[in-house]
């Protein structure tokens, strides 16, 4: 089970903790197929609570 | 093209808690954990090598090469049945779609199987790291995706680099680029090689011999000759075989079981898209790309779903096959021949030269460009036509489905056939090895249209369909489904029909059974295959115990006529822990009834009780058969199986009109629609006569609009429902509006409406369009 604090001691980043640091994140999300689809549907499993999803600066 | 840091906040109102980024989002709306990196990809790809590195027990296939990668993994999937196997969906490939592969890896998984594909130098070694396999498998050495590299050398040694850590690589030995180079690379590992050369160190291919439709190879294994069928004849499926051989093996599978699975190997669909055309015609929609397997994969897709209309093709130049322009259309040729396709357009200067090599009876037309052809469209009769448009994405040939649609201005119901057949094969590996499934597809496939799906469910190969009334079963057959049908609920008029039609009548009463046998006089060959119901507690249709004696004492006397192809039951609480007692009992008491009955007869019918939630709670009672309905269309009532089933159904309408209302305006039927505040409301074009029900109205229900949720106001109507779409302004007319889907479970609309997701799909109505697609 992944939580925002392992998964930020995985990736050894800083992070801001302003949610619950120990519910379980079950789902990732970058979905670069759709981004040009005037964002809207750029996320694709949003109803989970804790779904992370990946918000790149590239031109995708 | 847009910068993902833009739609944060559109992430955050959708729910979403933890977010990775590269830019300091600022201040946030939201509670949201946010991790700042320095490329998010990277992290994401961080993540799921982390996540691989926990799963050390699990067995893992890395598959990269030019072609192939996809179908040999599916195919793989295919085969390994004993096994909880865990794969790439779809052709997830790439960066990404490796990331989200290796993601999904469970503790219950025994074997995880990716494809590993690349365009660039530096991208495989990310790739490894995240895979991780034990065992290689290179497909083979070609031009795809060959535009980031210097050389073919260079390609291939990047491609190389995901076996950096193998214990065990596979190759063709024949390929003599890659096999050379695997073995100086890697000279200290488990080399695995197949092909004709006697060099082959894993099997040595002895004998080829092909007909139409499959190909039977013999190979020489450790000095012992083994010969196995290939279902399919082409070149590329025949390589895709035996690499899937060679994986099996090194998997330590028997030849015995590798005949039996690869003889059931069935065609990867992709990406295709069917719906209604214009004057009743079907539209298969292929336009992605033009190679020759995808477009054999969708020729049979074709044949498949086009039961006795006439087959229409249109199809674009073929461009960077490798084929030489006469090899091409020769093949080309061969597949239009083999398909019965009655009618050829091409499209593109090359497609001209196609005409040569086809049969002078097969109608053939041309057009330069695209739109040349759609200009022409009004001159073809595509009347009770199934067409299938296939195409090169340079030809745009969507343009050319879009023109052929069927305009009419209706809701949509959406059934994703690739879903169903992972359902299938997720109910699949959990039953007993013996057991057969049947496939309830009564009330119209619980929505989504019969015949379709019947096509569809025969192409994979269930052991029987089922249906609830003697109609349906007739449908069927009158639009070429073979597979047995059994009819659930038989009217006591239909039995000249059913006789006529093949078709195998559920008998559940005395009378019933007294009237069949009185009019098989009019049976002229064979015996007329029935399914005893037994009562063993449902108290719905069915012999009650006392009548045993005397059933058995009919089917004896008209043993010459008869043949009991099953005898089975009805759980009432298969799903229900509280009643599982009274399931057992109703379990024991089918076991002496068909004891009972099968001495009496002298033969073992097959025996059956479990429906969708039985299959999931009852291994014990899978027995000869097994009737698979909901759980099919990823429907679990148990809980257990929700989270590897997937969604089948989509529901959708359309945004018709947009207005903008005051709080002191009413809405709708009897003004039952308060606004809560000034705002907008969208109309979409589905009621209660399509089977959106009215408890679903004021505010008890919400749809989907561009991702975001809405509540129905006021009372839903006959034809149309009016949605709050509160004072967002991005919404347009002609937007999509989803009622249910996949991340919109139908069971939601089941709760408001007081029902199960049964009724909720059985009621949708015969004018929703019905749209199937393929992945």
């Amino acid at each position: 089970m992944y939580t925002a604090e392992s998964i930020a001691q995985i990736l050894g980043t800083d992070l801001s903790l302003l949610s619950d640091k120990s519910a379980e994140i079950r789902f990732l999300s970058m979905d670069t197929r759709k981004i040009d689809q005037a964002g809207a549907t750029l996320f694709l499993h949003c109803q989970e609570v804790c779904t992370m999803v990946m918000i790149s600066s590239m031109k995708l | 093209m847009h910068d993902g840091h833009d739609f944060i906040h559109e992430a955050l109102d959708k729910g979403i808690k933890n977010i990775v980024v590269e830019k300091n989002p600022g201040l946030l709306s939201a509670n949201v954990n946010v991790f700042l990196v320095e490329n998010s990809l990277r992290a994401m790809q961080k993540l799921a090598a982390y996540h691989r590195k926990s799963f050390e027990h699990l067995q893992v296939v890395g598959i990269t090469g030019s072609n192939g990668k996809t179908t040999i993994k599916e195919w793989l999937y295919q085969m390994i049945h004993d096994r909880q196997v865990v794969k790439s969906p779809k052709s997830y490939n790439s960066q990404t779609g490796v990331a989200l592969s290796v993601w999904q890896i469970k503790v219950s998984d025994q074997i995880g199987i990716f494809e590993a594909g690349i365009s660039q130098p530096g991208e495989m070694e990310a790739l490894e790291k995240i895979i991780r396999p034990q065992i290689g498998l290179f497909t083979l050495l070609g031009d795809a995706h060959s535009e980031g590299f210097n050389s073919l050398a260079q390609k291939l040694e990047e491609k190389l680099l995901l076996f950096a850590h193998s214990d065990t690589i596979i190759y063709e030995e024949d390929d003599l680029i890659v096999s050379m180079a695997i073995r100086e690379r890697y000279k200290d590992r488990n080399l695995l090689s197949w092909g004709w050369s006697q060099n082959s160190s894993l099997f040595q291919v002895v004998e080829i011999e092909k007909s139409n439709y499959q190909t039977r190879v013999t190979i020489n294994f450790k000095g012992k000759i083994e010969t196995v069928i290939v279902p399919f004849s082409d070149t590329a499926s025949l390589e895709n075989a035996l690499h899937c051989i060679a994986i099996l093996l090194v998997l330590q599978y028997d030849f015995f079981t590798i005949k039996e699975t690869l003889f059931k190997l069935q065609n990867i669909p992709m990406r295709l898209e069917m719906k209604n055309g214009i004057q009743n015609s079907i539209l298969i929609n292929d336009t992605y790309n033009a190679d020759i397997q995808s477009f054999k994969i969708a020729l049979e897709f074709l044949s498949q779903q086009a039961g006795g209309k006439e087959k229409v093709v249109i199809l674009s130049d073929f461009m960077q096959t490798g084929l030489k322009m006469e090899d091409l259309n020769h093949q080309l040729a061969d597949f239009i021949q083999t398909h019965n396709v009655a009618h050829v357009i091409g499209v593109g200067k090359s497609s001209k030269n196609l005409e040569k090599y086809l049969d002078p009876f097969i109608l053939f037309s041309t057009f330069d460009t695209t739109d040349q052809l759609i200009n022409a469209l009004s001159d073809f009769n595509f009347q009770q036509k199934a067409i299938l448009v296939k195409g090169a994405r340079a030809f745009q040939l969507e343009k050319v489905i879009n023109a052929l649609s069927d305009k009419a201005h209706t809701a949509t119901l959406e059934t994703d056939l690739q879903a169903i057949e992972h359902n299938l094969k997720i109910f699949s590996q959990h039953l007993q090895p013996a057991t057969q499934i049947i496939a309830v597809i009564k009330a119209s496939a619980y929505g989504s249209g019969s015949e379709e799906l019947a096509r569809f469910l025969e192409f994979k190969k269930v052991a029987y369909l089922a249906v609830a009334f003697i109609d349906e079963g007739v449908q069927l057959r009158k639009s070429g489904v073979l597979l047995p049908i059994i009819i659930l609920n038989p009217d006591r008029n239909g039995v000249i029909d059913m006789i006529k039609y093949d078709l195998e009548p559920e008998v559940y009463s005395l009378e019933q059974l007294e009237e069949i046998v009185s009019l098989l006089i009019n049976k002229k060959n064979g015996k007329f295959n029935i399914h005893i119901k037994l009562d063993t507690g449902m108290h719905r249709l069915g012999f009650m115990s006392e009548d045993w004696d005397h059933l058995c004492d009919i089917l004896v006397e008209h043993e010459k006529q008869i043949c009991v192809k099953s005898i089975f039951s009805h759980l009432s609480s298969s799903e229900d822990p509280e009643d599982d007692d009274y399931t057992h009992q109703q379990a024991q008491k089918l076991i002496i009834g068909y004891d009972f009955i099968s001495k009496r007869i002298k033969y073992q019918p097959a025996r059956h009780i479990l429906n969708s939630s039985g299959i999931i709670r009852f291994p014990e009672y899978h027995f000869d058969l097994v009737r698979l309905g909901l759980g099919l269309y990823g429907i679990d009532g148990t809980g257990q199986f929700s989270n590897k089933l997937e969604k089948v159904h989509t529901l959708k309408a359309t945004v018709v009109q947009i207005k903008n209302i005051k709080q002191s305006d009413s809405v709708g039927y009897n003004r039952k629609g308060k606004p809560a505040m000034d705002g907008r409301i969208a109309i979409i074009n589905i009621g209660y006569a399509d089977g959106l029900m009215r408890l679903a109205g004021n505010e008890k229900y919400t749809v989907k609009i561009n991702g975001k949720d809405y509540p129905i106001i006021g009372n839903v109507c006959m034809d149309l429902t009016i949605i709050d779409i509160h004072q967002d302004s991005a919404i347009r007319i002609g937007d999509e509006a989803i009622i249910f889907g996949k991340d919109k479970p139908v069971e939601k609309l089941a709760e408001v409406c007081q029902t199960i997701p049964y009724e909720v799909l059985s009621r949708i109505s015969g004018r929703v369009r019905r749209l199937y697609v393929q992945g």
